[in-house]
């Protein structure tokens, strides 16, 4: 498994103590990329309980391998925008993605700074998380005044970690996932709940799941069925349960075929997102999604004028970009595809935009880490394709030449086995993406 | 040194001394240059010699090489049955000094290699290291012992740094290793030295009593109180416990510590085990008041802890501190809600104990002691939910209205039969308790529209009636349309089409009706071998080729689907194909492998037709889901391969299987287009002539079809008497009704074992014969037929295939299940599995408007009744369909559950989550379950105790169907006496409120809905 060495340099740890005021205080250590640990928000949580509960919840995800019984020791991101904190991460098989959404209201606030920084989430926080309650004021802070002026001291906590790529790699692929979501139902949290119970706590199905709606009643089922959502792991839906009690209701997101679907906690204080990949052993990481958006590679001046435009927005929408820069939406999308991969946007499903966020790491072994690319592009170094005609190219495979269609859209199909077996839905095969560069290049 | 010298040394025979001595004066850049020559002879040696017929290292010296064909003549002794292969020892001698070269010389990078491996020989690779002193030595060792399975033994880093030539390594894993070390029993099989109480050893060694403390926040055996750890100890072994209080009483250790690291241990992200064992020993501590008072905070903490038993023990010790009278209540009370997080029962019940004492003694706090029970409401156990409201209703004169206000805000998560008890509390009503009342109205309007058969066929006047009373569908399938209810089948229309269709399936071959709809498309569409054509099958036979275990995966049953893919892509016909699913059965198992023996034989002389280049189409390749063919595409097709000559009888069969009953008279006005022999055949199937006109211009076995396929359970006998046939196999002219016992169950080696579970009408032979019946070319007589084994039984059939096999035959679907039921029962007590997959057969469960068989609710039943999650959650799937859709019958259900719960293998805790999870889909649903329970477990005499559970769900099903109890179950429930939970259910299912079915027009009008869905559409 490909990891790098990293070395989260927290000021602090985080944790749940009385501040000077008091008031019991929740204050999160920051790290971010350039080695610094920001101050970005402080202010005093209005649900304080529910804040505790979903940063708990986050937390056990990220800590959590659903597939192999194998420790992580990850920390999730924060991102600070000017009008809404938000938590995300990845389990540590990269096939949940969890995300808080705490907009500005959830909080009394005095500073609320933008940008995005790795926070330290350690046990004796995560305990203490689960005391919060409501009716008491918690101050709530990301980041401290006093740890700018200490860095580099003897306080600085370290914690060594293996940051496998494919754990940031999945902050890129996931926002192809989100944008084929659609909403398929919302249920009273009572009825969520006893749907959460329902589910298996041990030895689940290994077949495909389905939860279907009758009336107001959510059921786990076996069978596909019209409107029902598929998923698979019933143990990965459970994460969400201890948030359940809490919430208004739920709001199961789905995609069309693959499998992908979202499970939207929503309280009163804000909302909490899980991301299922469509299988469980399958993480968000290697799905190579943007494959065809990064083979087209707009030019740099492009990219830098469209990532001026972000400006740490949290609802950041294609088509007013594309009106402001008098740019194709398609452009435009493209361009985003290429910050998603080096960790500057995400998606946020739910409102349909775009958010601005800078990821806290080095990301230049990141965007080298797409093996199909860089195969399409031997491919073409090495004169594996040839041009036939019509929309059609032969590529050389292994042992045999496969044949690759290109449609008018660029959309290609392939008879490599894995387009036989995906069909596109797992991205694009080297051959299409080695014939679309060839297309491209010959235009 | 040279390189020369440095292998003349590792591949002779010196002594250490003098091994030791030739390394120990080398500077460290003649250690560098003789490092490639390290490296490369120790991957040589232990490459070679970890072969079993050490093969020569490439680029090694003749010398070497040499030496490993020596210890290859050395290693194999022939004997009289074959070859034994021994290793030399001095292979072993060899492979260490190999690695104490690279000790020697390596870099660091070199010495990190899983590869390396020295626990053998750490004396002599001290005395390297010491000489050597390399300044990454300390780097070195830390890699090694941080590694999952740490690489050096504990002792040998000791020797480290204790002769100051590495830091302590800072990585936990050094002190699970001291922890694992200090409590070990012998020193090993060659070590008879005693080994001295841990206590001993500590005091005897300050580098070890150093981190004496940390032995509690890592990970390690210290508090383990598995027995086997004590194995072969001596007299005087002390646990790490013993060792713990042992010094803590004599002062050695400082006892305030002590209490706080193992405190701050619970709260750590240990494993249950080393949790348990860590409370156990701070119990033993016998903390006192003060010592309480000062870690109340730590123990209130424990209360988050997701480990039941830690967060107890927090609760154990802070009653003791309440007891005293010394408890910080404000902080106990905010903090105790977060115990009822957990899900076990056990500890949030001590809990609410704990807080009933306290209102009964602290009534000033009693607002604060209600708000931390409130959470205990939405507790996912029943008994905590109802112990919480007990208290609840005990002080419920002293609710304030806010307090009444929250309890209301929590009902929404409360059990239904609490629901009346929760609204008495706020006294509010509960919006989830309102009765779900349909406007039975509009039903009433469809259903007169609906046609006098369709009401009687699916029971829906009955339903109508009052008062109300569930009744199933018709069993006559005949009377059933299916067509609505499936989706129909694509054809495939073009070539492009197909081998796009092919090179998915064989990457995917999961759909079985998926390969019918290729092989549809290979027999009917003509093969153009144009410039794409061949382009296109190249990869696809690269990738046939390659994979020839595939053949095995994609057929339906068997090998000769892959056989035709290929026979259409290359024209190359195999005639020698072995009809197999798998190669797990012998030769003479496979001959048996009937169930699919008809489809193999016409794939098989389909695949010789297309090898000709014919396109002879496939009369039996399904036009809807489920394997159905609609009768009047099936007339279309036999009236346009009527005039062809090579038409296959077993194609034929299989079609007249999969007519639908829709439309069949319909189809029999088109039989006019049809020539003589296909039309008599046809009029008869399809209902226009009420007898068989039999000639024999058509197989025999065409004919048995033909009477099957026109009604599954009437015995045709009388019809076909006058052709004195050779046999009558059950499925042929008699119908095939499949019985069951188990009797003869007996649980063998963890399996369940069955013999002769299926009871099959005895076959007759009939001595005048005059016509000759082949069963293996009779579909309906090879059906459920599977090779027996006499003492296991392994599905060797994915659940995909299973599925299929029920498309065979989909108007009488309860031939699938028979040779699952084997499967089915030998696993019970088996989680799900994807390697033994046993809910293929419960496919034909689901299809619609098929009434369910005896097969059908034993299949239900097994599966309520199983471990594996799979099936169990496709049994609630049926049951929830099945009430739906009327082919749930609550008597033979019943009967079925009750035949089964006499033998003394299925466990009657395991159908009630699934029956709840039913219940809980509608009020009608809860009826019927309701209904189900309290008709069988009155049945159920000698097993009252273990009833608890099901009576719960009988309490629940009731209360959320709002049904009263029926008077046969009532004087049941009357019985029970005495404390267990099953009396105490029995008595709350007697205090609820007698409700009449009369003007139940909530359960008729969903009755009704449902029902007609199943009539009109899906």
């Amino acid at each position: 498994m490909a990891a790098i060495d990293f070395t989260y340099q927290y000021g602090f740890f985080s944790k749940v103590a009385a501040n000077s005021n008091g008031r019991p205080g929740l204050s999160l250590a920051t790290f971010s990329a350039d080695a610094t640990q920001p101050y970005f928000f402080d202010g005093r949580a209005r649900a304080p309980r529910e804040l505790g509960m979903m940063m708990y919840t986050l937390s056990e995800v990220v800590r959590t391998h659903y597939f192999k019984p194998m420790p992580t020791l990850l920390d999730p991101v924060l991102t600070s925008h000017e009008d809404l904190l938000r938590l995300e991460g990845f389990s540590g098989c990269c096939g949940v993605y969890a995300r808080i959404d705490l907009p500005a209201e959830s909080f009394d606030s005095t500073r609320q700074g933008r940008g995005t920084t790795n926070v330290d989430f350690n046990q004796p926080m995560r305990n203490a998380l689960l005391r919060l309650r409501d009716g008491e004021d918690v101050d709530f802070a990301v980041g401290k005044d006093e740890v700018a002026l200490s860095r580099g001291g003897d306080r600085v906590v370290e914690k060594k970690v293996k940051l496998p790529l494919r754990w940031i790699k999945s902050f890129s692929e996931v926002q192809s996932y989100q944008k084929r979501l659609k909403l398929k139902f919302e249920v009273p949290a009572a009825e969520a709940l006893r749907f959460s119970r329902s589910l298996p706590k041990s030895s689940g199905p290994k077949q495909v799941s389905y939860a279907v709606q009758t009336g107001r009643n959510l059921r786990l089922s076996m069978r596909p069925q019209r409107g029902a959502v598929k998923f698979t792991g019933t143990h990965r839906v459970k994460a969400i349960e201890s948030l359940l009690p809490l919430a208004q209701k739920l709001r199961v997101w789905a995609s069309k075929d693959e499998g992908t679907s979202a499970w939207e906690v929503v309280l009163s204080s804000g909302s909490f997102l899980l991301v299922l990949s469509p299988e469980v052993h399958r993480g968000f990481s290697g799905e190579g999604q943007l494959l065809e958006e990064l083979a087209r590679a707009p030019e740099e001046s492009v990219i830098a004028q469209i990532r001026a435009q972000l400006a740490w927005g949290a609802h950041i929408s294609t088509d007013d970009v594309s009106k402001k820069l008098g740019m194709e939406t398609r452009v435009v999308e493209d361009v985003i595809a290429v910050l998603s991969t080096r960790g500057l946007a995400g998606y946020d499903a739910i409102s349909e935009n775009y958010f601005h966020r800078e990821l806290p790491f080095d990301l230049s072994k990141v965007e080298a880490m797409q093996p199909r690319l860089k195969g399409a592009r031997r491919l073409v170094d090495e004169k594996g394709v040839q041009i036939n005609g019509g929309g059609v190219f032969l590529v050389r495979g292994t042992g045999t030449i496969h044949q690759v269609k290109l449609d008018d859209d660029g959309k290609g199909q392939c008879t490599c086995p894995w387009y036989s077996k995906h069909q596109g839905n797992r991205g694009p095969c080297k051959h299409i993406l080695a014939a679309q560069i060839t297309q491209e290049t010959d235009a | 040194m040279t390189p020369e010298e440095l292998e003349l040394l590792v591949v002779g025979k010196d002594s250490f001394e003098h091994f030791r001595k030739a390394f120990s004066d080398l500077s460290d850049a003649e250690r560098r240059n003789l490092s490639k020559t390290a490296q490369k002879l120790f991957r040589d040696i232990h490459r070679s010699s970890n072969a079993w017929d050490f093969e020569a290292a490439k680029g090694a010296s003749d010398r070497l090489n040499k030496l490993l064909k020596k210890a290859h003549n050395e290693s194999v002794k022939k004997t009289a049955t074959g070859h034994i292969f021994t290793r030399p020892d001095w292979v072993d001698s060899l492979q260490k000094r190999a690695t104490l070269a690279l000790v020697a010389v390596a870099p660091i990078s070199a010495l990190k290699s899983d590869t390396v491996w020295f626990r053998s020989i750490e004396d002599q690779v001290f005395q390297i290291v010491q000489d050597r002193k390399p300044d990454w030595l300390g780097e070195w060792i830390e890699h090694l012992i941080a590694a999952e399975w740490p690489r050096v033994s504990f002792p040998f880093v000791v020797k480290l740094i204790e002769n100051d030539l590495i830091p302590k390594p800072e990585t936990d894993n050094y002190i699970s290793s001291y922890a694992n070390w200090l409590m070990r029993t012998t020193n090993g099989r060659n070590d008879k030295r005693r080994v001295p109480p841990i206590s001993q050893q500590l005091k005897s060694s300050p580098l070890l009593m150093e981190d004496v403390y940390r032995v509690f926040a890592v990970e390690s055996n210290a508090f383990n109180t598995n027995g086997w750890l004590r194995k072969g100890a001596e007299l005087d072994y002390e646990t790490w416990t013993e060792a713990l209080l042992k010094m803590v009483e004599d002062g050695t250790l400082d006892r305030k510590r002590v209490l706080e690291e193992s405190l701050a241990a619970l709260t750590a992200d240990l494993k249950s085990n080393q949790l348990s064992g860590i409370t156990k020993f701070h119990k033993q501590l016998r903390a006192s008041p003060a010592e309480l008072k000062a870690n109340e905070e730590n123990y209130r903490e424990l209360f988050a802890s997701p480990f039941g038993p830690v967060a107890r023990f927090g609760l154990d010790q802070l009653a003791v501190l309440y007891k005293a009278k010394n408890l910080d209540m404000g902080l106990f009370l905010n903090d105790l809600p977060t115990l009822f997080s957990l899900p076990v029962k056990s500890h949030p019940v001590a809990a609410i104990k704990l807080l009933g004492r306290m209102a009964k003694s602290d009534p000033k706090f009693i607002e604060d002691i209600f708000g931390a029970l409130l959470p205990a409401l939405n507790h996912e156990n029943v008994d905590v939910q109802t112990i919480a409201i007990e208290m609840f209703e005990l002080h419920s004169e002293n609710l304030s209205p806010q307090l009444r206000e929250d309890i209301a805000s929590n009902s929404q998560f409360i059990s239904p039969h609490l629901t009346s008890r929760l609204s008495s509390l706020s006294g509010k009503d509960n919006a989830e308790a309102e009765a779900f009342v349909e406007d039975l109205n509009d039903s009433l309007e469809v259903l007169k529209n609906t046609s006098d058969s369709d009401r009687v066929s699916w029971g829906l006047d009955l339903l109508s009636e009052k008062p109300f009373t569930y009744r199933p569908i018709t069993s006559d399938i005949m009377q059933l349309r299916v067509l609505h209810t499936v989706a129909p089948i694509e054809p495939i229309q073009t070539q492009d089409e197909l081998l796009s269709a092919i090179a998915t399936y064989i990457e995917m071959p999961l759909d079985k009706t998926e390969a019918e709809r290729i092989a549809d498309g290979i027999a009917r569409i003509p093969r153009i071998e144009d410039a794409d054509f061949q382009a296109r099958i190249i990869p696809l036979m690269h990738r046939l080729g390659m994979s020839e275990d595939a053949e095995y995966e994609v057929a339906p049953g068997g090998r000769q689907f892959a056989n035709l893919v290929k026979t259409y892509l290359s024209l190359k016909f195999k005639s020698n194909i072995v009809d197999s699913a798998s190669d797990w059965y012998s030769e003479s198992q496979r001959r048996k492998l009937r169930e699919v023996a008809p489809m193999q034989t016409h794939f098989r002389l389909l695949t010789s037709l297309i090898a000709k280049g014919s396109t002879p189409g496939r009369l039996c390749a399904p036009t809807h889901e489920n394997g159905w063919i609609c009768p009047l595409t099936w007339v279309d097709r036999l009236s346009v391969v009527q005039n062809r000559h090579d038409i296959d009888d077993i194609d034929l069969s299989f079609s007249l299987l999969r007519l639908a009953p829709d439309n069949r008279l319909e189809a029999a006005a088109k039989t006019l287009m049809l020539s003589g022999r296909f039309r008599d055949l046809a009029a008869f199937v399809l209902g226009a002539d009420e007898t068989p006109n039999i000639s024999r211009s058509l197989k025999i076995e065409v004919w048995m079809s033909a009477a099957r396929a026109r009604n599954p359970l009437k015995d045709w006998s009388e019809a076909f008497a006058h052709l004195n046939l050779s046999s009558n196999v059950a499925g042929s002219i008699s119908p095939r009704s499949l019985g069951w016992k188990t009797e003869n169950a007996k649980i063998y080696e963890d399996r369940i074992v069955f013999e002769n579970t299926i009871l099959e009408p005895p076959k007759k032979r009939l001595f005048k014969r005059v016509v000759s019946v082949n069963e293996k070319r009779l579909p309906t007589g090879m059906l459920g037929q599977h090779p027996i084994r006499k003492r296991y039984h392994y599905e060797d059939v994915t659940a995909e295939e299973r599925q299929w096999r029920a498309t065979l035959f989909p108007l009488y679907p309860a031939m699938s299940y028979r040779s699952a039921i084997r499967g089915m029962i030998s696993r019970i007590d088996t989680k799900s599995n994807s390697f033994e997959p046993v809910h293929g057969a419960m496919n034909a469960l689901f299809q619609k408007n098929r009434p369910w068989s005896e097969m059908a609710y034993l299949v239900l039943c097994l599966a309520l009744f199983g471990r594996d999650a799979d099936a169990q959650r496709l049994s609630i799937d049926a049951l929830v369909e099945g009430i739906d859709s009327g082919q749930l019958d609550p008597e033979r259900f019943v009967s079925t559950l009750e035949r089964l719960s006499r033998t003394d293998w299925v466990k009657l805790n395991r159908p009630g989550p699934a029956m709840l999870q039913v219940a809980q889909v509608s009020p009608l649903h809860a009826y019927i379950i309701a209904d189900v329970l309290s008709k069988w477990l009155p049945k159920l005499e000698t097993k009252r105790r273990a009833l608890g559970d099901l009576l719960d769900v009988s309490l629940q099903s009731m209360a959320l169907a709002n049904s009263g109890v029926r008077p046969v179950f009532r004087v049941y429930l009357e019985s029970f006496n005495g404390s267990s939970k099953a009396a105490k259910v029995a008595k709350s299912i007697l205090k609820l409120p007698d409700v009449s079915t009369e003007d139940r027009s909530d359960l008729r009008s969903m009755a009704i809905r449902s029902r007609l869905r199943y009539v009109y559409s899906m």
